[in-house]
């Protein structure tokens, strides 16, 4: 991979020629003004030898036929000779002008070529310098190309290029993250498809045996009666884990759009609840709401009162009798906080990490009929908006659940 | 993706009777778009395991190797323009330059780099951290806690491997304090960016991915919260 093939290097290179070219030239115009002056100095010089003449009383005549004579002689050319003066309207200089012009053309010449030479080392040793970077760069980018992100470029200098390659590092991080993070997609989805079937197996069988039964005694009505009442149960239950998981699934794909409105936070929560309500008073357990009746909130609200209702339940599954339920919320610097808090049992530590993973079941959760998304659901729901959602509980110290929401101020 | 790889870090001051050892044998690893936090009491080493990770002070011997490169095994120059390119750092005090206005604040790390800021990604980080409204004020006309979030922001604006955050909390009330981790929370989401924090309030702990605690130059992994989710 030559350097040479690049038409800016090529160009570049044109210019230098034709600038080791200008300099002679240019040292040949100084060295023929130079002359020029000598020859205006000599003219000068002449001019004082006749006016010197002219004073010492020879006459202008002689002078003039003196400095004009071209015709030569011995006796002439033996002064000339002795003082070394040449013909002054004549191309050819004295003599000693042309010793001094022979030897600016050899040392002009000299000079030049060394450095032209030193021009040409150098830049020489500047293009090989680049072509092994760019070498090198190459080498590395194509082993990216296919896959392979375990070379580095050069990049921790200052410079143009260096920042260049400092943004192909970059871009390569963001390759390589989209590759694993399309491959940790893969995971999910099966994952995914092998809690579902799991999940619908365990149903299905009962279904199955229900049915088996009741094709066994068809003329049974207390039977009928009783599995034809379980399969209801059954098929509800699968009914609401479909619907569940759908809803969870597109969350996480971020196939849902979520309709953002300004909602009173109040009104909001108490919507979210008020069936709650119902069983909370049924299981004595109280709700209580607390925070500025004013507040609002941009979000969409119908699913936003999802994620509570499904928080508030979760917090009714794990309390008992005599147990309180309070929701607050409170507007900080930045945030907008949801909190739910239950004295309740509490989260064991071993479970803490766990409890927003798809269908988890504490050890010690009494609650048995869920289906295991109502807090996955919420999680999803609170960070498709942009909130986050998180939880502080110990053994017996009930737990706060909170929902954050950035709110612009 | 290994973003940070610590192995057998050990930093000693001082000799004989006056000899500290301020990090004994630390060896950890981060992904990428993790956001951990390291607890501990004052004098416990953490400040110094945050300035030798971020190449600030020198350890005494081992290896500390951001993105597979390790950083003590380059040149002084290379080593600081590494860590211009690739470490963010939020300090306890903000550290803001009083006379540049919060855009100004955030674009300053771009400046350095001799980059030209894309109007684009300021305004994502300027909504993202609730600063929209007061991108002209200066520092002296904002609190602490909106001073922080500018600091923030400066971070996130090169998008380095890795930001380094010492006690960001420290000089904030306890409800911007929360924002901030939130918001450090989201950020580390939303752009897989990975953030180690150090701080002294263990409350503080309850949004972060997985938390380590340093005692006496020991480091012990207390666990994590992983999270499941397709993001």
């Amino acid at each position: 991979m030559s350097l040479y093939y690049d038409r800016q290097v090529k160009g570049f290179c044109l210019f230098l020629l034709i600038f080791a070219l200008m300099l002679p030239c240019a040292g040949l115009m100084l060295g023929i003004g130079q002359m020029n002056h000598l020859k205006a100095l000599y003219l000068s010089h002449e001019e004082a030898v006749a006016s010197s003449l002219l004073n010492q009383g020879v006459s202008g005549d002689v002078i003039a036929r003196a400095l004009t004579s071209r015709e030569g002689g011995d006796g002439g050319r033996a002064l000339l000779a002795a003082a070394g003066i040449g013909s002054r309207t004549d191309f050819r200089v004295p003599a000693l002008f042309l010793k001094v012009w022979e030897r600016l053309l050899r040392e002009l010449a000299v000079a030049c070529v060394l450095l032209f030479l030193f021009l040409a080392i150098g830049t020489g040793c500047f293009f090989r310098k680049r072509r092994t970077l760019y070498q090198q760069a190459d080498a590395v980018l194509t082993a990216y190309i296919s896959g392979d992100y375990t070379g580095r470029l050069p990049r921790n200098r200052e410079g143009g290029i260096y920042r260049i390659f400092s943004s192909v590092e970059q871009l390569a991080t963001m390759l390589q993250a989209k590759n694993e993070s399309e491959r940790a997609a893969k995971e999910f989805m099966k994952s995914t498809i092998s809690d579902i079937s799991h999940q619908l197996k365990t149903p299905l069988a009962a279904l199955a045996m229900y049915q088996e039964i009741m094709e066994e005694e068809p003329d049974n009505p207390e039977t009928i009666r009783q599995f034809t009442a379980k399969m209801g149960v059954s098929l509800k239950r699968m009914e609401q884990l479909i619907r569940s998981m759908l809803k969870i699934t597109r969350l996480d794909a971020g196939n849902i759009s979520f309709e953002k409105n300004c909602c009173n936070v109040k009104e909001l929560i108490t919507g979210a609840v008020c069936e709650l309500t119902v069983r909370a008073g049924r299981e004595g357990k109280e709700i209580l709401l607390k925070g500025n009746p004013e507040q609002t909130l941009v979000c969409d609200r119908e699913w936003t009162g999802e994620a509570v209702e499904n928080i508030v339940k979760n917090a009714l599954d794990h309390t008992q009798s005599g147990d309180q339920i309070e929701i607050s919320w409170e507007q900080t610097p930045v945030m907008l906080r949801i909190c739910v808090a239950d004295s309740g049992q509490g989260i064991a530590p071993e479970d803490i990490h766990h409890i927003f993973k798809r269908f988890y079941r504490s050890a010690h959760s009494l609650d048995t009929q869920g289906t295991g998304l109502g807090l996955s659901l919420a999680k999803s729901i609170v960070e498709g908006q942009g909130g986050i959602l998180a939880v502080q509980s110990g053994q017996g110290q009930g737990a706060v659940f909170t929902m954050s929401f950035l709110t612009e101020l | 993706m290994e973003i940070l790889k610590v192995r057998n870090l050990c930093k000693t001051y001082g000799t004989g009777e006056a000899k500290t050892e301020a990090l004994k044998d630390v060896s950890f690893t981060m992904e990428r778009g993790e956001f951990a936090a390291v607890i501990g009491e004052s004098g416990s080493g953490k400040s110094t395991l945050l300035n030798c990770i971020g190449a600030l002070d020198e350890p005494s011997s081992g290896t500390i190797r951001v993105d597979g490169q390790d950083l003590f095994g380059m040149k002084e120059e290379e080593r600081t323009i590494f860590r211009r390119r690739n470490i963010g750092f939020i300090f306890q005090s903000f550290q803001l330059v009083t006379e540049l206005n919060v855009e100004q604040n955030i674009m300053f790390p771009l400046l350095l780099d001799y980059r030209k800021p894309d109007p684009g990604v300021i305004d994502e980080i300027l909504e993202l951290l609730g600063l929209s409204a007061r991108r002209r004020h200066l520092p002296g006309q904002l609190s602490g806690g909106q001073q922080q979030r500018v600091a923030i922001g400066r971070a996130l604006v090169t998008r380095p491997k890795l930001i380094l955050a010492d006690e960001p909390t420290g000089n904030l009330d306890s409800r911007n304090s929360q924002d901030v981790i939130d918001l450090l929370t989201q950020a580390s989401r939303r752009y897989r960016q990975t953030i180690l924090m150090i701080t002294h309030n263990p409350n503080l702990t309850a949004s972060v991915d997985r938390v380590m605690r340093v005692s006496d130059g020991i480091l012990t992994d207390l666990g994590g919260n992983a999270n499941e989710k397709l993001s």
